[in-house]
C-alpha cells in the first residue's frame, strides 16, 4: 500500500522540481495583442501543415495524437486547450523567441510562416474565433515604403522610410530599420537596428571589408522591425556595387604535394623526369656495352 | 544459233539511250523525290504537332537551374548516373571555401549531430563521421565535450598518401572519397592526424535493401564493403544551398557553417548568419594539431561561459 504512494511522491517532486527549474515563459505584455494580418483559412492550415511536420513535429508530434516527445520540460500536445485558450500574439512570441529546449524561430521562419503555423494550430483548437484582421489594418498598421541608396562620402547606406498616408506620403519617423546582406546560407544582418530620424533616414555604417562577388557586388534588404505591430512589416531589396571584389582562385588551382599529376610542384616533376632519364640511360649503355663484346668476340674469329 | 542472237538484239534495242527515254526516266526521278520530300516535311509538321501537344516538365539542370522541357523532347541519357555523380562530385561549387566553426561552449552532448550523419550516410551506430569526445586538457582544468569530424585540410595529407586517387580534394575545399576507385589500403587512415576515417570492415547498414542503388559519391551511398568513409562536409547538401545534417540537426546551436570567400558562417541552429572574421577574433578560436601544416578548414570556440554543465556520456 505505500510503495504506490512513494512513488506517486517521486512522480510529483520530479514534476515539480522540473517546474521549478524551467521558471513560467512569460510573454510581455505589449506582444500579446498582436495579430495576423492575414486571415486564417483552411488553404493557409494546409500550408502551415507543411511548415509544422518540418520543423516543430519532431518535438512536438502529430496534433491531437499526443505523440510528442519524451523531453523536460515536456512540449506537450499543441492540440491541448493550454494552447488554445492562449492569444495570438502569446502564440507567435513564444514561436518567435523560443526558450531551451525549444529553439527561436525568428531567423528560421518569416512573420507569415509563423502565422501560417498558427493557423494550422488554430484549426485544432475548438471555438477559436480569430480577430479580425481588416480592423487592426485599419486603426494600426502604418504603412511604410523604403528605399535604400548608398552614400559614398559618409560610407554609410542610407535607408529611407516612407509612410503612406491617406494625406500623401511622407518620412516616417521612429520606424526601427534592420540592414541585411544576402549570403549563401541566409541573411546576415549589418550592425544594430537603426531608428528612422525626423528626415525619415536611417544610416548603417558600411564595412569596408566586406567581400562581394567578383565585381563587387552585394545583394542587400532592409526590413521595418516592429514587435508591437504598429507597423506593417516592408521589405526592400537592392544590389550595391559596393563589397570588396572577390575573386579567389579554387584551392585546387595551385600546384602542392597532394595534388594529382598535372598539379603536382615542378620540382617534383622534374627531379623524376631527369631520374626516369637517367636510369634509361644507364640500362640502354649497358645493354650497347654488351652488344660490343659480341663484336670483339666476332672479330677474334 | 544466229536466229536467237538476233532475237536478242532486237530485245535491246529498246532500252538503248535515247532522248525520249533520258526524258522518262529524268520525269519519274523527279516525281519521286518530290513525293519523298513531301513525305519527309509532313512527317516533321507532324514531329513538331506531336512536341507540342506533349506535357511540360519543369526541371533542375546540373548547373542549379530551372528549365522547362517538353516531355516528348526529353531524351534520358544512356550514360549511367553513378558515373554522372562521379564526374559532377570531382567539381567543387565554383567561387566557394566552406568552412565549419564549432563553438564547445554550447555543446552538452546531444548527440543530433551523430544520429543525422549517420543516418544520411548509412552508418551503423558504432560508425562515426562526426563525434563528440569527451576531452580534458590537463588534470586541473574542466572536462567538455569535443564535436570532432573530418577537418578537410587544405593540405591534406591523407589525400596525398592516395595510390589510386581514390580520395581527393576539390575546389571547394572538401575531401572526398571515390568509394569505387577506392582499393581499401587504409594509408589515408594511417596518414589523417585527425583519426577522421573508417574502414567498412563488415558488411555495412542496410546492404541488401541498398544494393543495386546509384552510387553517390557525394553522400558516400550506398556504403561499399572493403572501402573508406569519413565526413564529407555534407557536399549534395552544400550544392543545394542547404546547411550540413549535423549542422541543422543540432539544437543547441554548436555549428556555425559557410563560405570564407563571403566571410559569413550561418548557424545551424538559430539559423543566424554572423562574419567569419569577426566571430573567429572575438572569441579566441583555435584549429586541431595546427602545428602539423594540414591547414585545417574547421575552427574550434574555446569551451568557455559554458550553457551546460559537463556530463560524461553514458554510451
Amino acid at each position: 500500500m505505500k510503495r504506490p504512494f512513494y512513488i506517486l511522491l517521486l512522480i510529483i517532486s520530479t514534476v515539480l522540481q522540473a517546474e521549478a527549474q524551467n521558471p513560467a515563459w512569460i510573454v510581455p505584455d505589449d506582444q500579446k495583442g498582436k495579430i495576423s494580418l492575414l486571415k486564417f483559412t483552411p488553404d493557409m492550415a494546409k500550408q502551415g501543415e507543411v511548415i509544422y511536420m518540418k520543423n516543430c513535429q519532431s518535438c512536438h508530434g502529430i496534433p491531437t495524437k499526443k505523440n510528442f516527445a519524451a523531453i523536460v520540460p515536456s512540449p506537450g500536445d499543441l492540440s491541448e486547450p493550454i494552447v488554445g485558450n492562449q492569444k495570438d500574439g502569446e502564440l507567435f512570441y513564444r514561436i518567435t523567441t523560443g526558450k531551451a529546449p525549444m529553439p527561436e524561430f525568428r531567423n528560421i521562419l518569416t512573420e507569415d510562416e509563423r502565422w501560417t503555423v498558427i493557423s494550422f494550430l488554430r484549426s485544432f483548437h475548438k471555438g477559436y474565433v480569430q480577430p479580425d484582421p481588416e480592423k487592426l489594418a485599419a486603426s494600426a498598421g502604418r504603412r511604410i515604403k523604403l528605399s535604400m541608396v548608398y552614400d559614398t562620402a559618409k560610407r554609410k547606406i542610407m535607408v529611407k522610410a516612407v509612410e503612406l498616408t491617406k494625406e500623401g506620403p511622407r518620412p516616417a519617423q521612429g520606424a526601427v530599420i534592420v540592414l541585411f546582406v544576402q549570403r549563401y546560407f541566409g541573411n546576415m544582418q549589418m550592425a544594430d537596428p537603426k531608428t528612422t530620424s525626423e528626415s525619415g533616414y536611417a544610416g548603417f555604417e558600411w564595412p569596408q571589408d566586406l567581400p562581394g562577388d567578383k565585381a563587387g557586388r552585394v545583394i542587400l534588404s532592409a526590413k521595418v522591425s516592429d514587435p508591437t505591430g504598429s507597423m506593417q512589416e516592408a521589405v526592400v531589396r537592392d544590389t550595391l556595387s559596393i563589397g570588396v571584389p572577390t575573386d579567389k582562385p579554387a584551392l585546387t588551382d595551385t600546384r602542392a604535394m597532394w595534388s594529382t599529376r598535372d598539379k603536382s610542384p615542378v620540382w617534383v616533376i622534374l627531379t623524376y623526369t631527369l631520374a626516369v632519364i637517367v636510369v634509361w640511360y644507364f640500362i640502354i649503355y649497358i645493354i650497347l656495352s654488351v652488344l660490343d663484346i659480341r663484336k670483339i668476340k666476332e672479330l677474334n674469329l | 544459233m544466229d536466229e536467237n542472237t538476233v532475237n536478242n538484239r532486237d530485245e535491246q534495242e529498246p532500252s538503248k539511250p535515247s532522248r525520249r527515254n533520258f526524258l522518262k526516266n529524268i520525269g519519274l526521278l523527279g516525281a519521286g523525290v518530290a513525293a519523298g520530300a513531301g513525305a519527309l516535311y509532313s512527317g516533321d509538321i507532324f514531329e513538331k504537332k506531336k512536341a507540342a501537344t506533349g506535357e511540360s516538365k519543369v526541371l533542375l539542370t546540373q548547373d542549379n537551374k530551372l528549365v522547362e522541357v517538353d516531355s516528348l523532347e526529353m531524351r534520358v541519357l544512356a550514360k549511367n548516373p553513378t558515373k554522372l555523380m562521379l564526374e559532377k562530385g570531382r567539381e567543387g561549387i565554383p567561387g566557394k571555401r566552406w568552412v565549419m566553426v564549432i563553438d564547445l561552449s554550447k555543446c552538452r552532448n546531444a548527440r543530433r549531430c551523430i544520429a543525422a550523419c549517420q543516418d544520411a550516410h548509412q552508418l551503423k551506430p558504432e560508425q562515426y563521421h562526426m563525434n563528440t569526445l569527451q576531452m580534458q586538457d590537463s588534470p586541473g582544468t574542466a572536462p567538455y565535450q569535443m564535436p570532432k569530424n573530418c577537418q578537410h585540410c587544405d593540405n591534406p595529407p591523407c589525400v596525398a598518401v592516395c595510390p589510386v586517387d581514390a580520395t581527393y580534394k576539390r575546389g571547394d575545399g572538401i575531401v572526398l572519397i571515390d568509394n569505387i576507385r577506392c582499393i581499401g589500403c587504409r594509408f589515408c587512415m594511417a596518414a589523417c592526424p585527425y583519426s577522421a576515417r573508417i574502414f567498412q570492415w563488415t558488411t555495412p547498414k542496410d546492404a541488401d535493401k541498398h544494393n543495386g542503388e546509384a552510387y553517390n559519391v557525394e553522400l558516400n551511398v550506398p556504403q561499399k564493403l572493403g572501402t573508406i568513409s569519413k565526413c564529407l562536409f555534407s557536399a549534395d547538401r552544400c550544392r543545394e544551398g542547404k546547411l550540413p545534417y549535423c549542422v541543422s540537426a543540432c539544437p543547441n546551436g554548436v555549428y556555425y557553417f559557410g563560405d570564407e570567400n563571403e566571410d559569413a558562417v550561418t548557424n545551424g541552429t538559430s539559423k543566424e548568419t554572423v562574419r567569419l572574421s569577426k566571430l573567429l577574433r572575438d572569441n579566441g578560436a583555435y584549429q586541431l594539431m595546427p602545428e602539423l601544416g594540414t591547414k585545417p578548414r574547421v575552427y574550434y570556440l574555446p569551451p568557455k561561459n559554458r550553457l551546460f554543465p559537463f556530463e560524461p556520456s553514458t554510451d
